[in-house]
């Protein structure tokens, strides 16, 4: 046989022995990205007069590593449209969506769909590296008197048990738990 | 002396001529290395806008293809005797498909928000790339074949990697799950995704890389150096862009080896049917190729996982291992049929 040929078959099997074997071998290596959200909000005052505006500012973050998604999901279970909710400043580097009762919503862990029972805001940082703390600051005019309720969690991903917050508190339709602040609008 | 000045006017109107095919190329180039990048960028999630910087090459590269194709028109002496009205044609057609597909893209935009990788507006575009490129290899190897004279290894291999590109936009459209939006889920089919990249990535390698070889007979280098061009622009505009793959790169350097190696059983080995040798070698070794991208094809019908950008080293070192020696000979034999082609096409392009 040429020569050549006897050659190439064997650098060949050489090429197919580490790109088969060891480069999966070496990628396999590669550190999980274990990441853990949080968030802080903060809100002015506790009650409000029928039309007056509140500021709602929510601080978020990770952390363990680098992350290829930090989101907050904001649910508003007393509104019903964003008419009295605006972004004020926002320090995420993704468009926000808003999901409007009845829109088919993402719930991203797991992947899935579902229909929006109430106002829903997703806001996003792709990636967010350990050292981004994004801060959002929402400026909120409540349409009815009574409870005006504000449920905030936040997921970061790859999605690991420990990619949700907050780990406790109260639960929501998604069977996860949320931060629920309160104001009353008298 | 004579003799000395009709050969210093002969260099001299072989690169008036084909230079403007030159620049048509280079222009296909940017465009594709641009689109593949701004593919990396979606992945990686990174905020779109208008003046990102995968956006300006790829508005760049239109710009110089339609400079090279002005140029084609401007008169030189003897110009008629290289037939060159086939190449000038396509790419016509081909600058006419890249320049309304930037304004109908942005009419898209406006109707349907974000757009995924396969819709009609970028079926344009991917044509136009296609036809620009294609006229431009025809173009240059009909000059190079009527006047003897080459353009050089560099700028040849250059040229066959923006048709390379160009070719891979298609079969990229057609296998990766990248193109559902808000309003159209023209996601392909995972298990038809997974057999068409499995036939069609071969192909297309073994398409470009022998007619690169087929219309530099017996001249050993056009070949490595295509394939050389590819490997540095996927480098790039798909591994650099994502910091977890930054390691993989000496790896994928090693993707240089089945193409060195086809290009030296062509020019330098003497045996009967070396085309298709040549061509199994660069077909067997698609599925390190098409490195990283081709990993959200084959998680489709594996794993139906979330891809998330820092888990693609994972989630192909979980496949490789399993499929790779069928993807391989799969690769070899699918390579048969872009052989075919290349032989064929490049018998044509020089007549």
């Amino acid at each position: 046989m040429n020569r050549i040929i006897l050659a190439s078959i064997g650098i060949m099997a050489v090429y197919f022995l580490v790109m088969g074997v060891v480069f999966p071998d070496a990628l396999s290596q590669t550190e999980k990205r274990i990441t853990s959200p949080f968030f802080i909000t903060s809100q002015e005052i506790e009650s409000i007069s029928k039309g007056e505006s509140f500021d709602f500012i929510i601080d978020a973050g990770i952390t363990g590593s680098d992350s290829d998604m930090l989101i907050l999901i904001i649910g508003f279970p007393d509104a019903k449209s964003f008419d009295g909710i605006k972004i004020k400043s926002s320090e995420f580097t993704q468009s926000p969506k808003f999901f409007e009762i009845g829109d088919e919503v993402k719930t991203y862990y797991p992947s899935d769909f579902k229909i929006a029972e109430y106002p829903l805001l997703h806001i996003f940082n792709m990636p967010n590296l350990i050292d981004k703390k994004p801060i959002l600051q929402l400026e909120i005019t409540p349409e009815s008197l009574g409870e005006f309720r504000i449920f905030t969690k936040a997921k970061s991903a790859p999605f690991t048990d420990d990619s949700n917050f907050p780990k406790g508190g109260f639960v929501d339709e998604d069977n996860e738990f949320v931060e629920k602040k309160v104001i009353l609008v008298d | 002396m004579t003799e000395q000045i009709s050969k210093t006017k002969n260099s001299f109107s072989f690169w008036k001529i084909v230079i403007p095919y030159i620049i048509l190329g280079m222009g296909v180039v940017l465009v594709t290395g641009g689109g593949s990048w701004d593919i990396s960028n979606h992945i990686l999630n990174k905020p779109e806008s208008f003046f990102a910087e995968p956006h300006l090459i790829l508005y760049s590269g239109v710009a110089i293809s339609i400079v090279g194709f002005g140029a084609l028109f401007i008169p030189i002496r003897n110009k008629n005797s290289f037939n060159l009205k086939f190449p000038k044609l396509l790419s016509g057609l081909g600058i006419f498909l890249l320049v309304i597909s930037g304004p109908l893209d942005f009419w898209w935009h406006d109707m349907y928000g974000l757009d995924g990788l396969l819709s009609p507006i970028h079926l344009v575009l991917m044509t136009g790339m296609l036809l620009t490129s294609i006229a431009s290899v025809v173009g240059i190897v009909r000059i190079e074949s009527k006047s003897k004279r080459k353009i050089g290894v560099i700028l040849q291999g250059l040229i066959f990697s923006g048709v390379w590109f160009s070719l891979t936009g298609f079969a990229h459209s057609f296998s990766l799950p990248f193109s559902k939006t808000d309003y159209f889920d023209f996601n392909p089919e995972p298990t038809f995704a997974a057999i068409f990249a499995t036939i069609v990535y071969p192909i297309v390698m073994a398409f470009i890389l022998i007619t690169s070889a087929k219309v530099s007979p017996g001249k050993f280098g056009y070949l490595s150096t295509t394939g050389a061009f590819y490997i540095l622009i996927m480098i790039l505009s798909a591994l650099l862009p994502n910091p977890v793959l930054i390691d993989a790169v000496p790896f994928y350097l090693l993707n240089l080896i089945p193409f060195v190696l086809a290009d030296v059983i062509i020019n330098k080995s003497q045996i009967k049917k070396s085309h298709f040798v040549a061509g199994a070698i660069i077909g067997s070794s698609f599925i390190f190729s098409y490195f990283p991208l081709i990993t959200y094809t084959y998680n489709e019908v594996m794993f139906h996982r979330l891809v998330w950008p820092s888990m693609i080293p994972m989630i192909y070192s979980e496949f490789i291992v399993v499929i790779f020696p069928l993807l391989v000979a799969c690769g070899a034999v699918s390579s048969i049929i872009g052989t075919v082609i290349a032989l064929r096409a490049s018998r044509r392009i020089i007549t």
